[in-house]
């Protein structure tokens, strides 16, 4: 299976751009203390990388026909979320506390290790990535 | 009438869920004959099959990926006077293996003689 297609670098670059805005941002609400504005913030950023994982998702389902039940995307957004959120704890920026962030990296990872065991699962069904059942059917 | 209409019906039902299937042996056997770009495909599909089979342009091609991704077919791209270089698909040792067996398996059976009666 080809991992990194063109459209899931599309993603990731997209990701990637949406998470440092909302870093930044979150980091300006933090610091002039507007805590209502700082959840809007993650509301927005949520609903950003889920619109972004939906469209290149669909994207590249339809142009490669990859039967990954999403994994890739899960754990690109996972990465990028929490790698750049480390990076702007230690870069000084106005974030989350450790503790909330560890407790997030956490809990979220455990999905995502439930989410691998599901894609680790669906991979027997494939070959090369291909889900066997659509294979030959156009 | 009303059985006729019925029997129509379920024709077209169940060559709905064949064709899917179908099309695949017609790609393949288009490419045995010798490499072919994607026009060349579809025009050999609907002349072969007499009109009974056809595939989309952007469907042939995004299956064509897939099976060029398991290696089952590659292909060489050929300058066209006009327009981009066309891509010229052909059947690869491992597409050439497991068309022969599928046939093999699924298609040569039809042509044994008490089939073959059953069928006229």
């Amino acid at each position: 299976m080809k991992m990194f297609t063109w459209r899931f670098g599309q993603f990731c670059g997209c990701a990637l751009f949406v998470t440092l805005l909302f870093r930044y941002a979150l980091g300006l609400c933090i610091g002039t203390n507007r805590g209502m504005l700082s959840v809007l913030c993650s509301v927005v950023y949520a609903i950003c990388m889920f619109l972004c994982g939906w469209y290149f998702g669909k994207k590249d389902g339809a142009e490669n026909g990859f039967h990954g039940v999403g994994f890739r995307f899960h754990a690109a957004t996972y990465l990028l979320c929490i790698g750049v959120g480390y990076v702007a704890l230690l870069a000084g920026w106005n974030t989350e506390s450790p503790k909330a962030m560890a407790i997030t990296a956490i809990s979220w990872g455990g999905a995502l290790v439930v989410h691998l065991v599901l894609f680790l699962v669906e991979r027997r069904r494939t070959i090369k990535g291909y889900d066997k059942d659509d294979l030959f059917v156009f | 009438m009303r059985d006729d209409s019925m029997v129509n019906e379920l024709l077209e039902a169940w060559e709905e869920t064949y064709k899917k299937g179908q099309l695949t042996f017609w790609v393949f056997l288009a490419l045995k004959e010798g490499s072919k770009c994607v026009d060349d495909i579809r025009e050999f599909v609907g002349r072969m099959s007499k009109g009974s089979m056809s595939c989309e342009e952007q469907s042939l091609y995004r299956n064509l990926r897939k099976f060029q991704h398991l290696g089952i077919v590659a292909y060489d791209s050929k300058r066209v006077s006009k327009g981009p270089d066309r891509k010229y698909y052909y059947l690869t040792t491992l597409g050439q293996e497991l068309f022969r067996r599928f046939v093999e398996r699924n298609i040569l059976i039809f042509m044994s003689g008490s089939i073959d009666n059953l069928l006229k």
